[in-house]
């Protein structure tokens, strides 16, 4: 059916997709390799490259030459972004917590794509062909872009370039030396900061280079950026972190795979790369070529003072406010209720999810997924066998808890970015599926029509419902950090071997609390499901997970009404200002920036301060 | 007993306060609560969109306005996604106490507001929308939509595609719901209108993640004369260089769905692949004297020319006033008596929303792409009245669910 020319076609196109991805993704692999930062915003670089090259070429006389020039001129140009980037802000960052970084780097993201919207506006931009470029050449009777060529060309050097940065010069000696060990090399007299600096300006270059070659293949738009960073983090992972050959080859399989699948089963094209990812994860998790690095991922931060409050409430304090929380619907107007009803529901999946990266030491990046198969599940019993929302409230937990025990078995095993990662392929994977198998889900439409039976159907009974099963879960949850599962879960979290020397099987807790969160998750999905009448699959996609992540520790890793605090913060920031301002991303992104870089412990501890104040404890 | 007497003034204020309110009530605004996707991708089809309404609205207020109150319209940014959609939909029936809702340019947030009104028993005047779902099979008492729906556009490249020469077709989609309809009704009503009409094969992918050298590479070992196309944005922009790069169109006949709308064409430039017959905007060239003055109008205030989607948004203004002024009332029952039926004036002819099936017959354009100094345009173009391409009004009619047409 295939002849050779055929098959070397597929082959090359999917080399062509791979080429661009690689020098991506080998620019985040290595800024991740030196400072260990998963840098969200690196997409953002290479969308900012696009934009950058295509105004560029314009300013220029049309030839060849300038082709060459405007690529160049972007690479510096992107660069110079970087350096601004790395001194204003990831200078401040490598000593903040991971949690913190991601943050701050997702509000780069937020920022980069408010301010090309400003600049270049919305409408795509597409470079020009490349002068001697625009044709096409035959390859064994196929007619094949000639640009395409160029791409594949560029491709090789870089990677031919980086390998001798990184083993023929001193500057690559040091760099190789400070992925090993940090603190090593700090303590042989290199000074770090230009370094690290160095490194960060190298990659935001490589991004920007990939941008400008895309520029004559693919238009400048505002989705690039996201696209491309989800691509990038799962060649990194295959590839090995680090590696720049592992990236290479592993950017090569993924455009391979690619383009067989476009042609043969285009509906798991977005899935494809996930599995891969998810495989390589579970088989092999430092990826083809990656040396086990995730060691200093994990180093604890900080000693904990306890995970008890200083300035908690007292017991009187909580029923006064639950009485306060039943008077509420009385004087609430709708549209308020509502809004509170949903701040309710996100504190409680804010609350699970910090169970587990708290306590349970898991920075998921995938809780959309049991958030979402919470909301899924009641939405297709209904849809398929007309199930009532008692029925669906009861499924949505069991349906969640079960597929988080099933990861868990996976996912436990990992740890640092590792395990982040294949919760992210996990939520990917399930996004896709309900995103592409349109029969069964019916994709992007979503399933509609799902409102509460009649007797919850008035607002005010739903929202007692929500406040009791909310409040239930939450005190159980708080009661379970406290028991002795609670206390060998964060045995396990601080020195996984010394629990394992007491006795304490530490994948077994872990996996236990890894389920438990993405049940009541999935508890909180049903009641969403319920209050906005409609399943989505945004409900599973990283946005969701990331907004999850932001609530849950924007109030801090070591307080329990952290996530309390953060979601009702940051529910409200995003709804006023995506309601009453135009360029909201911009202002969200820099008071993300902002809260990881000037407040480490979170908002809880302004709170703390406030209250110990007012009872007249200074501490 | 004290304290009672000394509130009695505040109470006595608040009172009145609310009394003097309820006076004004008459010249207050009739508010239109819009929600569209104003950041992100598709913020280059909602901002012409939103000056289109704009220039409406101030037309209207300039006159004295609508039952004698002004029309006040309140954007909310969707963020792309029918969920905040939804939020923010309830947010202004229950805040900012809006008339109704207007709006939505993809197909799932037009759904998604569509199910919200029908629940919350509020009119929601779909604006840009393409499914066929939101006005039939879908449709409701609440939901008028004022864009052509996606089978309109199929007829009009069917009556000409079945002028080619060539019958072997093959399509290029990318995967959702309004594509697939659309490929699914153009083979069928192809295969009545041609009996040597064969179907080669379809080559799907994720919306805006075409691999355009595979997706060529896989089209052309289909082996097909004609191709029927559906991608648009930056797919579209991706294919048509790629397949003229590899010499894909100079062997195939092209019909295609969209391309000819401003919005997706002149992103082309110089790329635009000459020769495909496709639905869209001849903004430039129909000089239709209400189109002219339009067009005129709408360069001079915005130092741009009008996109479809302020045509749209022009269009869906006059709609809703009119429907209002008809209604002589915002009160919601009043207001669908008001629209059913409603004939308002366009700058492309008077439309009508035709009462059995809540959609507009508002006309769109088919013709050829062409370059003409560096920029793709529409030539060789029909207009085509909205009453000669739909569905009739019984067909419509008979696709609603019960209850719909109450």
């Amino acid at each position: 059916m295939f002849d050779a020319a055929e098959i070397v076609n597929i082959l090359l196109n999917g080399w062509v997709i791979s080429a661009t991805l690689f020098i991506v993704s080998s620019g985040l692999s290595i800024v991740f390799g030196v400072s260990r930062i998963s840098n969200f915003a690196h997409g953002s670089l290479y969308m900012l490259g696009a934009y950058i090259a295509y105004s560029t070429v314009h300013a220029l006389p049309r030839s060849g030459y300038s082709f060459i020039v405007a690529t160049l001129v972007t690479a510096l140009a992107v660069g110079l972004v970087g350096l601004l980037i790395e001194v204003s802000i990831f200078r401040r960052l490598y000593r903040v917590p991971h949690h913190l970084q991601l943050i701050a780097t997702f509000g780069i993201f937020l920022i980069v794509r408010d301010v090309a919207l400003i600049t270049w506006g919305p409408q795509e931009l597409f470079s020009p062909r490349v002068p001697g470029l625009a044709g096409a050449v035959d390859i064994l009777g196929q007619a094949f872009p000639a640009y395409n060529l160029v791409l594949i060309g560029a491709a090789v050097v870089i990677l031919i370039v980086l390998q001798w940065v990184f083993q023929r010069t001193r500057w690559g000696v040091l760099l190789r030396a400070a992925t090993q060990d940090r603190d090593m090399v700090a303590a042989l007299g290199v000074d770090q900061k230009w370094l690290f600096t160095g490194v960060f300006v190298l990659s935001a270059m490589l991004a920007g280079l990939a941008g400008a070659l895309d520029a004559p293949r693919l238009p400048a738009s505002l989705g690039m950026d996201i696209n491309v960073i989800i691509e990038a983090f799962a060649v990194v992972v295959i590839g090995g972190m680090g590696s720049i050959v592992g990236c290479f080859l592993a950017s090569l399989l993924v455009g391979i795979l690619t383009a067989v699948s476009t042609i043969f089963i285009p509906q798991l094209t977005l899935a494809l790369v996930f599995v891969v990812m998810a495989l390589v994860l579970v088989v092999r998790p430092q990826g083809f070529f990656g040396k086990n690095a995730g060691a200093s991922w994990e180093d604890p931060g900080e000693p904990e003072h306890g995970t008890h409050e200083r300035a908690d409430l007292s017991r009187r304090g909580w029923v006064i406010l639950l009485a306060l929380a039943c008077l509420l619907p009385a004087v609430l107007p709708a549209y308020w209720l509502d809004t509170l009803i949903e701040t309710l529901i996100l504190m409680f999946v804010a609350w699970s999810f910090y169970f587990m990266a708290g306590p349970g030491g898991m920075m998921s990046f995938g809780q959309a997924a049991f958030f979402g198969i919470g909301v899924y599940t009641p939405a297709l019993l209904h849809h398929y066998y007309g199930t009532h929302m008692i029925t669906g409230l009861v499924a949505a937990p069991i349906a969640a808890g079960l597929a988080a025990l099933a990861v868990s078995w996976f996912a436990v095993r990992l740890s640092g970015i590792y395990f982040a990662m294949l919760t992210l392929a996990f939520a990917q994977i399930v996004w896709s599926v309900v995103f592409q198998w349109f029969d069964l889900t019916n994709g992007e439409l979503g399933i509609l029509n799902l409102w509460p039976d009649p007797w919850a159907s008035d607002r005010r009974v739903f929202y007692f419902l929500t406040l009791t099963i909310t409040a239930a879960g939450i005190a159980a949850l708080r009661h379970v950090v406290a028991s002795p599962f609670g206390y060998s879960l964060r045995a396990g979290r601080d020195s996984e071997r010394r629990a394992e020397a007491t006795g304490i099987n530490v994948r077994r807790q872990k996996s236990i609390a890894f389920a438990l969160a993405g049940m009541l998750s999935g508890l909180a999905g049903g009641l969403m499901l319920y209050l906005k009448g409609s399943a989505f699959p945004s409900y599973l996609d990283i946005g969701t997970s990331f907004d999850v992540f932001v609530m849950a520790l924007l109030g801090g890793l070591q307080s329990l009404n952290g996530p309390i605090i953060g979601a009702v913060i940051y529910r409200v920031l995003k709804t006023l200002l995506q309601t009453y301002v135009e360029h909201w991303n911009i202002i969200m992104g820099t008071a993300l920036i902002l809260l990881s870089l000037f407040m480490p412990r979170g908002l809880s501890p302004l709170i703390e301060r406030f209250s110990a104040r007012r009872s007249g404890k200074l501490t | 007993m004290k304290r009672f007497r000394t509130m009695l003034p505040i109470f006595a204020a608040i009172t009145g306060s609310l009394l003097a309110l309820g006076a004004a009530h008459a010249q207050e605004p009739i508010r239109i609560g819009e929600i569209n996707s104003y950041t992100g991708p598709a913020a280059v089809f909602t901002m012409p969109y939103r000056n289109g309404m704009q220039m409406a609205v101030d037309e209207i207020n300039a006159r004295g306005g609508v039952i004698g109150r002004k029309l006040e319209v309140i954007y909310r940014d969707d963020n792309f996604s029918p969920a905040d959609a939804v939020r923010l939909a309830n947010e202004l029936v229950l805040n900012q106490k809006v008339d109704l809702l207007a709006g939505t340019f993809l197909s799932p947030i037009g759904l998604a507001v569509a199910n919200y009104a029908q629940e919350k028993k509020v009119v929601f005047v779909a604006a840009e929308p393409l499914t066929n779902q939101i006005t039939w099979g879908k449709g409701s008492r609440y939901v008028f939509r004022v864009r052509n729906p996606m089978i309109m556009l199929t007829s009009m490249l069917v009556a000409k595609a079945a002028t080619f020469s060539c019958s072997r077709w093959a399509g290029i989609a990318p995967i959702n719901e309004a594509m697939a309809d659309l490929t699914a009704d153009f083979k069928a009503q192809m295969a009545k209108k041609r009996k040597d009409f064969v179907w080669a094969g379809d080559l799907t992918f994720p919306n805006q993640k075409i691999n355009a050298g595979s997706a060529i590479d896989s089209l052309t070992r289909m082996k097909p004369e004609c191709v029927l196309n559906s991608t648009y944005g930056p797919d579209l922009i991706a294919f048509a260089r790629e397949g003229t790069t590899r010499g894909f169109f100079q062997k195939v006949q092209m019909a295609s769905v969209l391309s000819g709308e401003p919005e997706y064409l002149d992103p082309l430039g110089e790329d635009t692949p000459v020769g495909w017959w496709v639905t869209g905007y001849a903004w430039s060239d129909d000089n239709r004297a209400e189109h002219k003055k339009f067009r005129d109008e709408y360069t001079a205030h915005f130092k741009t020319y009008p996109r479809l989607g302020s045509l749209i948004g022009y269009a869906t203004i006059q709609a809703i006033a009119a429907g209002i002024t008809r209604a002589g009332s915002t009160d919601t029952e009043k207001l669908i008596k008001g629209l059913r039926g409603v004939q308002f004036d366009t700058p492309v002819g008077r439309v009508t929303m035709r009462a059995g099936d809540h959609q507009s017959t508002l006309g769109s354009w088919i013709g050829q792409l062409a370059l003409k100094d560096g920029k793709g345009v529409m030539t060789n173009w029909t207009w085509v009245d909205g009453n000669d391409a739909l569905p009739t009004e019984q067909e419509g009619r008979a696709l609603r669910p019960a209850g719909a047409n109450d």
